[in-house]
Order: structure tokens, then C-alpha cells, then sequence
């Protein structure tokens, strides 16, 4: 579904794509524009993969990129690969596969792949980036579907986006509460926390700031995510820690002395045990109560991890919407059958008592807490499998987890995640009522609008 | 980080050669940054443009800095130290249009970073070619790090990916330990060059023609 409200069907084959890109590329007035697309997911394709040959047949004089669901790979045809200097021998890097005549031959995976072409097919740092378009459209998704508080956890947050996101945010008619976190690259962990600091300063009603997101490891789907025994299930080496655990663990004492809550990315369960490792440490040396530091991902932790999580006062935020869009895969490929069936296990963390939310990590997968809901109730993947029924968590719960749950995760619950007097007025208004519809339906309930700070927002306006 | 102009990058009238890149690598306290310094240090006239994961991680040498701003820092004799954070392509990218070129980059990655994805990487920017990965240990805590159960991969991959492996604090180690660890550096390196490591031995000089000779 796009901002305005338009719901595009799927494309479930080449030729199709083909066929769209081709539509885009007439409405095109100027013949230099190049022509961007994004959310193309080959898994729906078979085996074929798209070329730049097959790009080749849209335009060979305008730049192509076609962005992938994921965000992780793009496919791009000859002109861009050529204006990117990229259509020459000798480029081999694994995120680079090469065609038969030994150049590549249009996927370019990675973000390390992709920047060279980016720039010239419209997807640029500042395009990737927070933009005034991007959050006011963003914003509209969210009356759409019943969101009154987002978290976005993965902002650079320099100065320019802070201000014109203060402006935005603070207009009378901006419907949403945004939770912005620095994450840490750039700057050094004392950097780090004194930016936080500053950054808490400048927080109001509708943009809340001064929160911190580190980085552990990768993902799951693109084999960088550290995994304990028995690794990755095709055999693919370990992933790779994008933090080294002697700074996770200073930047963690660093703001727990700071009162900066941190958020960390952990996918793998290898990472998650770091993390808790690292954790622990901190409180050691600097003991505090009710920090809710939080596992974000945290995909693979078995339930001993999350009685560590307990002990520590650790919350966790779980993605169950990887059970419908790659838990085939991670059945028969990433992690296999067993793993598969207690990835994101909703069940056992409520059993432990670790505060949970659930997410959609839109846009990695779309926005929409009633199907990340969904996910989490019935755990059906793209093909039909029940991926784990014992994991699989009640309606009630799941309702109380997109809400009180996910307020809870950011310190927020005394201000919102339940209508009670004397919180804010933020609240959905569907069209069906969730707790008697069936559970298989739960992601069809119709969100009418939602009610922000007390502004009603109808859908059908925005 | 500086923003990547949108207009097309300018066409050369005849391609330059590609600047040679030394990648810089090895696990936290394993002496990167004095490393760079020296490098600095004794530039000689060569202007290098040193890339760090975070400028807030490296401390240049005071006296050798003459201007700095919160990307760059510029340093005496035409060279400079910036940060790529999480974009060490566009970096690259960027540092690529700045005339007059640089005669030499030597990349710092970060304490956790492999060094085969970054020279896959670099593959794929013509205006550069790998000259090596130098990959610092400290003889102190080196074969503890290769041991832990969180690390241990990471450690030995950075080794095995070396073309050339410097061996620092060694003064804090006695010789039978230098010893053995010299024969284990030589086995989980795989080939890669060891220089004699006497003590306080000197950082590899890095300048065209030079850095070449590190190389396997």
C-alpha cells in the first residue's frame, strides 16, 4: 500500500515486472530521469533471477535501479552498471555475481555493491535517508494503519534532520508520534553518549530523542548474523560482528551511567548472548534498576537466553514477520526446521516474563501492527506452514504486545499503550472489532483512523 | 560525512592510474593508530589520505594536525585522516573527485572488520587498486583474543587475510613467548609476510613503490 492509500498487486514474475518498469518509463518526461524502483522480491520468481539484459529491454538509455525488498541487494541493467564503471573485467567481489561473459550481470548485493550505481539510478545517501517527503509520507501510512507512536531505530540524526524533523513533527496536523534513536557509527561510545544527551535536550511531545541503537551483527537472510552451534544451516560461514564486544560493553556502562537507554540489533543468537554477556558486565559495574535496555531482532535466542534476559531486566523486541515472508526459507535453508520453528518465540518470552513487542522493521517489511499481530498468532508462512504452533501467542496478548508492550520497550507506557485517564489519547479505530473476529483474519480488521493526542485522523483524509 | 554531490561525476579527460589503498586492520589495542601516526609522520612528502571507521576512535598526534572539523582532520604535508563510518564507498568515492589526488590511502578498518569483503570491495571502484592488508597484533593479548569464543573466527580471518602481519608491544612479551608466538602467527597468517620482530620494531613505510613490497 502506498501513502495515498493505493494497494499495487504483486508482480509474481519477470515478465511482469518487465511489464510495469516498461508503464513507469513512458510516464517519464525527461529521457535522462532515471527510473527507480523498489520491493522487488525474487523469491517469488523461481529460480530466474532479473538481468541487466532484462532491464536492457525497459530503457539502454536511462539509468535502471530496482531496489529489493530486503534493501540489501538492487538490480540495475547495462547503462547503470556502465555510468557506475562497473561494466568491466575484473570486478568480483562475492556481492557482485558475474554472467557468462565474465561482467556483472545486474545484482548488485550489499550496501558496498550498490553505492557506486546509486547515485546514478536515483537512490543517492539523501534519497536513502530521513527526508521531509519521505516523513510526512510515512506518516500517512501510519493513519493508515492505526499507528499513533513509530519508533525509528536505525537515525544518524545529524543536526539538519533533527531540526527539520522537530519542524515537521510539530505541525498541528502531523498524526504521529515518532521515537527517534541515534545508532551508533560516527562517533566514538563517549561521542556517542554525549550526543544522546544533547539530542534528549531537544526532544518534544511528537519527536522523542536522546535514545541510543548499537549494532551487533547482521542479518539472518543474508548470512551476516553471528549464529552459535550448529552455524548456518546450508553450511555459509559465521556472520560478522559489526561492534567489537568490548565497546558494546563500555558503550553500555557509558549510558547506563548516562541514563541513556540503548536498544541493541542482535539477529543471531550468538549476538544475543553477547550482548546479555556485555549487559551483564555493565550492570556489574554500574547497577540499575528498571533500564529495560532492549534485544531488537534477537530472532534465535532459545529460552535460556531469555531467562537471562529476565535476570537482567532485559526487554525484547521480536520481527514474527519474517515467519510469513522468509520463514520458508529459513526452514529449508538459513537456520533449518528446528531453529525455524522457535525463531521470534512470542510464547516463550511472555512465559519468561520478558516485557515484549513485536515489529515490522517497515520498510524491510510493511508497515502494519495488526498483521505483525498476525504473524505472531498464527506464524503461517508464504507457503502455508504453521512454522512453531507451540510458539504461537493468543489475540489478547498479541493486542496488549503491538501496544502496551511496544510503549513499555521505550519507557512510554505511563504515557501511552492503553486508554486510561490521564494518558494520552492515542488509540486506533478499526472497522472490526479484533478480539472476536477469527485469528486467522486478524490481518484483514479495517483501520478507519486513529485518534492522536487527542486529533482525529480519519484515513480516508489523509 | 560529507554529502555525495548529485551531479554526474566529471569525465577525465585520460583515466588517471588507480591510487594504491593499503588496508590497515587488526583487533582493538593492537596499535592501528600508532601506526597511522607514523605513517603520518614519515609521509615524506607523499600525500596520504589515512580512512578511519570514526575520527572520535583515532587520536593523531597533535603536533602534526593543522586544521580539523568534525569529517577531517588535515595534517601537515598535504595529508589527511577522515572518517567513512558506516559508508567506507562513498568515502572512497568522495575522496576520489579531491584534486590534487592523493598519492596513497591507507584504510583503517574497524577492530571487528575482515579484511577479504574490504578488498573485494575496493574491486569494485577503478579509480583504486588494493596494495595490501596489514594486519597488527599485539603480542601481548593476541593468542587470548584467538582463543575467545566470541572472537576467535574474527581474529583468525583477519590474520589469514594478511598480506602482511606487524607484531606490536612486543617488549612486553619475553623471547621464548616472541618465539612461539611467531611460529603461531606464521601458521594462522598462512603465508603472509612476518618481518623479524626485533623490539620496537618500526611501522611499514607506505608510499608508492614502496607498500608494494609488503605485498605477498
Amino acid at each position: 500500500m502506498d501513502p495515498a492509500g493505493k494497494t499495487w498487486s504483486g508482480l509474481k514474475s519477470v515478465d511482469e515486472v518487465l511489464a510495469r518498469l516498461s508503464e513507469a518509463e513512458k510516464a517519464l518526461a525527461d529521457p535522462n530521469a532515471p527510473l527507480s524502483g523498489w520491493a522487488l522480491d525474487p523469491i517469488y520468481y523461481g529460480e530466474a533471477r532479473v538481468s541487466r539484459h532484462d532491464l536492457d529491454k525497459v530503457s539502454t538509455t536511462r539509468p535502471i535501479g530496482i531496489l529489493h525488498a530486503s534493501g540489501h541487494i538492487m538490480n540495475v541493467h547495462s547503462k547503470a552498471l556502465e555510468l557506475a564503471g562497473l561494466l568491466r573485467p575484473g570486478v568480483n567481489p562475492p556481492g557482485v555475481p558475474l554472467g557468462p561473459d565474465g561482467l556483472p550481470a545486474g545484482e548488485l548485493k550489499g550496501p558496498d555493491a550498490m553505492m557506486p550505481a546509486g547515485p546514478h539510478v536515483g537512490f543517492d545517501r539523501e534519497a536513502m535517508a530521513s527526508d521531509e517527503r519521505g516523513l510526512r509520507d510515512f506518516a500517512r501510512l501510519c493513519v493508515r494503519t492505526g499507528v499513533t507512536t513509530s519508533a525509528d531505530l536505525a537515525n544518524m540524526l545529524p543536526d539538519e534532520a533533527v531540526e527539520m524533523m522537530l519542524r515537521v513533527t510539530g505541525e498541528a496536523t502531523f498524526p504521529a508520534r515518532i521515537v527517534s534513536l541515534r545508532r551508533n557509527t560516527g562517533l566514538s561510545m563517549p561521542q556517542l553518549i554525549a550526543r544522546a544527551l544533547e539530542l534528549k535536550t531537544k526532544s518534544s511531545d511528537r519527536l522523542r530523542l536522546g535514545m541510543l541503537k548499537f549494532f551487533a551483527d547482521g542479518s539472518i537472510q543474508g548470512f551476516s548474523a553471528r549464529l552459535r552451534w550448529p552455524g548456518y544451516y546450508n553450511g555459509a560461514p559465521n556472520g560478522l560482528w559489526y561492534t567489537a564486544p568490548e565497546q558494546l560493553r563500555d558503550g553500555y556502562t557509558l549510558a547506563l551511567e548516562a541514563g541513556i537507554q540503548v536498544h541493541t540489533h542482535t539477529n543471531g543468537d550468538e549476538a544475543s548472548e553477547l550482548a546479555l554477556d556485555c549487559l551483564e558486565q555493565a550492570l556489574l559495574r554500574h547497577p540499575t534498576p528498571d533500564h529495560r535496555f532492549t534485544l531488537q531482532h534477537c530472532q534465535l535466542a532459545d529460552a535460556a537466553l531469555y531467562r537471562r534476559m529476565k535476570a537482567l531486566g532485559c526487554c525484547v523486541n521480536l520481527f514474527p514477520n519474517h515467519h510469513f515472508y522468509w520463514g520458508d526459507q529459513h526452514y529449508a535453508m538459513t537456520v533449518g526446521p528446528e531453529r525455524a520453528e522457535r525463531m521470534n518465540p512470542c510464547a516463550t518470552a511472555l512465559a519468561t516474563g520478558v516485557p515484549l513487542a513485536i515489529h515490522s522493521d517497515a520498510p524491510v517489511t510493511p508497515l502494519g501492527p495488526l498483521f505483525t499481530a498476525w504473524c505472531a498468532v498464527n506464524r503461517r508462512t508464504a507457503s502455508g506452514r504453521i512454522l512453531g504452533t507451540h510458539e504461537r501467542i493468543s489475540v489478547a496478548d498479541a493486542l496488549r504486545t503491538i501496544t502496551l508492550g511496544a510503549a513499555y520497550t521505550m519507557k512510554l507506557d505511563g504515557e501511552i499503550g492503553s486508554i486510561e485517564c490521564g494518558k494520552r489519547a492515542d488509540f486506533a479505530v478499526l472497522h472490526d472489532d479484533p478480539e472476536t473476529i477469527e485469528p486467522e483474519r486478524l490481518k484483514d480488521v479495517g483501520v478507519w483512523g486513529t485518534v492522536q493526542g487527542g486529533r482525529v485522523f480519519a484515513a480516508s483524509d489523509v | 560525512m560529507s554529502k555525495a554531490p548529485s551531479e554526474p561525476l566529471p569525465a577525465e579527460a585520460a583515466p588517471l592510474p588507480p591510487v594504491p589503498v593499503t588496508i590497515v586492520g587488526g583487533y582493538l589495542g593492537a596499535g592501528k593508530t600508532t601506526l597511522v601516526n607514523q605513517l603520518l609522520r614519515q609521509a615524506d612528502g607523499v600525500r596520504i589520505a589515512v580512512l578511519v571507521n570514526e575520527l572520535g576512535d583515532i587520536s593523531i598526534d597533535a603536533d602534526l594536525i593543522e586544521a580539523r572539523d568534525a569529517d577531517m582532520i588535515s595534517v601537515a604535508g598535504g595529508c589527511v585522516c577522515c572518517s567513512y563510518g558506516s559508508d567506507l564507498m562513498a568515502a572512497l568515492m568522495d575522496l576520489s573527485r579531491r584534486r590534487p589526488r592523493f598519492d596513497h590511502v591507507v584504510l583503517e578498518t574497524s577492530g571487528v572488520a575482515l579484511p577479504g569483503p574490504v578488498a573485494a570491495s575496493l574491486t569494485l571502484l577503478a579509480d583504486y587498486v588494493n596494495d595490501g592488508a596489514v594486519i597488527l597484533a599485539d603480542a601481548v593479548s593476541v593468542r587470548r583474543q584467538a582463543a575467545d569464543r566470541y572472537l576467535s573466527d574474527t581474529i583468525r580471518q583477519q590474520l589469514s587475510g594478511a598480506d602482511l602481519v606487524v607484531l606490536n608491544k612486543t617488549d612486553l612479551v619475553d623471547a621464548a613467548t616472541l618465539q612461539g608466538l611467531q611460529a603461531w602467527l606464521a601458521e594462522v597468517s598462512g603465508g603472509a609476510r612476518l618481518p623479524d620482530h626485533g623490539r620496537g620494531v618500526s611501522a611499514p613505510r607506505c608510499d608508492n613503490g614502496r607498500a608494494r613490497r609488503f605485498a605477498r
